[in-house]
């Protein structure tokens, strides 16, 4: 199942900033690990990874360098900010807020077993 | 824009990554080789993680979507990197920068800047001024203490409610009992002050000397800077009047300036005598620097008024002016309810008083009037409108100048200046335009205050109190900043929105102009254009109504009058007859001067206010009989010589 647009909008910036405070990563890996550990859910074409990971260094959430990946080629890797951190522990409150009050409304349970 | 290393991939994925990097159209500052490499290095691990090249291509996504997306996001990366931090968070160095490169610029364009500068005074100026003015007149409160407790009291009549009299002496003797009611209440003598020759000093000088109750500085919550103010004595001593002009004690409190000037600040004055139109006066207080009588006019010289009965003191003679101040914590409403009761009492126990009560009015008002009130808010918007106009036409300049700097702009952001950077430069440009026309708009507020005041000094209530302090200066700061911040940021925003590949490649300067700007410009005349209609209109008005005051018959015919006063000093001119005889020697000699063709004297010049307010009996039924229904309150001057031809005064 694909998540609309606006969803998308929302979550994206969350999921990415997860993904990239657990360690450090190049646009490739994001990519598929998104895919993968979402199943599939929050899979996002690359037309709108790399400009995600643009905006989250202008916002100096993430901050990115150049080095050698295992493979032995170089890679550009981002890795989360203090900054970053700070703002992704706000969001994630908010976000579990978000789910609570879903949840007292009875949507989420909905959503689960349907 | 392929970025120079050649790949192994694949052709359609090297056309992929170009359709992207074009369509982001940046530039090398954005690090376009960094965003190639990167998505080179994206597709290659999909490759070697086995993806057809196909598939990948398809889950990349809209390639030109993609570079929008990017266009947006990238430079502000970059920005950030370069450490940019924010639009504003440039260290002080850089700033100091800034303010360097727009005074090259500004110092380029001289015209330009001046024009600006001089719009923004002209602006600034005016409103400076009748800021100053409305700040002392009528927003500032009074320069008492507490002076929301300080009222006026005027004398008025069951009768007739609305019309205010001067009060009695009987009659202020009694309200100074209604302790429940008053804090404190004084009188000052209403028909003018009286000048005196000091002829203490190296030389005579003359002197205004207002004559004032006991209670009178008290109730105004002065104290002298030395010595004391009156006693109760000096006014309500015992025994009885005889001329109010004639003080019971002759003691004296002065100016401070007159103590500063004439007496050259000396500290021993207060217990020694001065000579007041060659009466000895002892000098028992210097007043504070501060201090202005609230009406009336600047006093140099106070004199205790006699406030016994009899005399000038009896319930025919409306002469005095009161101030009182109310009881703490008393309404205005509540105390004109009580002392409108307390008067029904005193009616009842004294025939003269019948009828008759005080009316309270918060001494801010009674000074400022209302009529002037108006007028200095109708003043003030019309002030603001000026400024309007001229900031209109600044924000219309710096749009045009704008235009001009359009490749300026674009090379300066093509050349790697974030979008902050360069509403900051435009605006600190701005800033300093603001600075030279706020500065120069003060100074020419400063000088328009000065020069109002010397050509009516008398135009407005406490003259002396308007002065340039922190509140009009913030106020004109606050303008300036406003209309920096109003009509410079519109321009710069706009400006900085500038498509950099855009107006460089195009040759036309103006071609970023957008519909939307051509509205806003169009708007910015249209508002211009009505704002000035509006000030023609009331200019016009305003001079009409001028004019029509100048034509308005005045009953007098002023063409080659010429008038001066007179003031006999009492101490050579002792009585009635010696001051005949002045009069009559100064009336033949002037006539006797060539070209006098008549000359009078009179008691008050005509079209200078009221100034004694008298009346007679007319009851044509029973001439000669007297009662409250016959008697028509009237002006009163007393005349000498030739006075009607004098003035061109026809007689009907």
């Amino acid at each position: 199942m694909r998540l609309e647009r606006e969803w998308m909008r929302g979550a994206a910036p969350l999921a990415v900033l997860t993904l990239i405070e657990r360690r450090e990563m190049y646009g490739y890996e994001l990519v598929e690990s998104l895919e993968r550990d979402s199943g599939g859910v929050l899979a996002m074409g690359q037309s709108t990874v790399y400009p995600l990971l643009y905006s989250l260094e202008g916002r100096g959430h993430v901050k990115a360098v150049w080095r050698s990946a295992p493979t032995g080629r170089r890679r550009k890797y981002y890795e989360i900010t203090p900054a970053g951190r700070t703002w992704l522990e706000s969001q994630r409150s908010q976000w579990k807020k978000l789910v609570e009050a879903m949840g007292l409304l009875g949507v989420s349970d909905r959503a689960v077993t349907g | 824009m392929t970025g120079g290393r050649t790949s192994g991939l694949p052709p359609e994925i090297e056309e992929v990554i170009r359709t992207v990097l074009e369509s982001a159209a940046l530039h090398l500052v954005d690090g376009v080789e960094d965003v190639a490499r990167e998505l080179r290095a994206h597709f290659e691990d999909g490759l070697a993680a086995g993806t057809p090249a196909d598939e990948l291509i398809a889950s990349f996504g809209d390639p030109v979507v993609a570079g929008a997306r990017i266009a947006r996001t990238r430079p502000k990366a970059v920005a950030r990197n370069r450490g940019e931090r924010g639009r504003w968070r440039m260290p002080p160095s850089e700033w100091l920068d800034e303010v360097r490169r727009a005074a090259r610029r500004l110092a380029r364009a001289p015209g330009f800047a001046f024009i600006v500068v001089l719009t923004l005074a002209l602006g600034v100026g005016v409103n400076t001024a009748i800021f100053t003015v409305l700040n002392a007149v009528v927003l500032e409160d009074l320069p008492y203490p507490e002076p929301e407790r300080l009222v006026r009291v005027y004398e008025s009549h069951v009768d007739d409610p609305t019309r205010l009299w001067f009060l009695r002496a009987p009659i202020v003797s009694e309200y100074r009992k209604w302790e429940e009611v008053f804090d404190g209440l004084g009188s000052i003598y209403t028909y003018r002050e009286v000048g005196a020759d000091l002829t203490d000093g190296e030389q005579p000088r003359r002197v205004t000397v207002v004559r004032v109750s006991a209670g009178y500085f008290e109730a105004l919550g002065i104290t002298p800077a030395q010595g004391r103010t009156f006693t109760e004595d000096e006014s309500f001593g015992p025994g009885e009047n005889v001329r109010s002009t004639l003080p019971i004690v002759r003691v004296a409190v002065i100016s401070n300036r007159l103590w500063a000037d004439h007496f050259g600040g000396d500290r021993g004055l207060v217990g020694s005598t001065i000579q007041l139109d060659g009466s000895a006066f002892e000098v028992v207080g210097v007043m504070s620097r501060r201090f202005n009588n609230p009406f009336g006019t600047k006093a140099d010289v106070w004199v205790p008024l006699d406030m016994r009965p009899g005399g000038s003191n009896r319930f025919g003679n409306y002469y005095l002016s009161v101030v009182a101040r109310l009881r703490p914590g008393l309404t205005l409403e509540a105390a004109q309810e009580r002392v409108e009761v307390l008067a029904a009492g005193f009616g009842e126990a004294q025939p003269d008083a019948a009828g008759s009560f005080p009316r309270l009015i918060p001494l801010q008002a009674d000074v400022v009037g209302s009529t002037r009130q108006t007028m200095l808010w109708i003043l003030a918007t019309a002030a603001g409108l000026v400024l309007l106009t001229a900031c209109v036409n600044v924000a219309n300049l710096l749009f045009a100048r704008g235009l001009g700097r359009d490749r300026d702009l674009a090379l300066r952001s093509a050349l790697g200046s974030g979008r902050g950077r360069l509403i900051a430069g435009i605006l600190t440009e701005n800033g300093l335009l603001a600075l030279g026309g706020g500065a120069a708009g003060m100074a020419l507020g400063w000088l328009g205050v000065r020069s109002l005041l010397f050509v009516a000094p008398d135009a407005l209530p406490m003259a002396a109190e308007i002065e340039m302090g922190g509140t009009v200066l913030g106020f004109s700061f606050a303008v300036t900043l406003a209309a920096l911040l109003v009509f410079g940021l519109v321009p710069a925003l706009r400006l900085s929105r500038t498509t950099p590949a855009e107006v460089l490649r195009s040759g036309d300067r103006a071609s970023t102009v957008g519909r939307a700007m051509k509205r806003l410009r169009d708007g910015m005349v249209v508002v211009q254009i009505a704002t000035a209609l509006v000030l023609v209109a009331g200019a016009m008005l305003l001079t009409r109504s001028f004019g029509r005051l100048l034509d308005v018959p005045l009953g007098v015919d002023p063409e080659g009058v010429l008038t001066l006063e007179v003031h006999l000093p009492a101490a050579r001119y002792a009585d009635g007859a010696a001051r005949h005889r002045f009069h009559e020697e100064f009336h033949d000699r002037v006539a006797a001067l060539p070209g006098v063709e008549s000359v009078g004297a009179t008691s008050w010049l005509p079209v200078n206010g009221r100034y004694h307010t008298w009346g007679f009996d007319w009851d044509p039924e029973g001439l000669g009989r007297s009662n409250r229904d016959t008697w028509r309150p009237t002006d009163v001057r007393i005349v000498a010589g030739d006075y009607f031809g004098a003035m061109g005064i026809e007689l009907l």
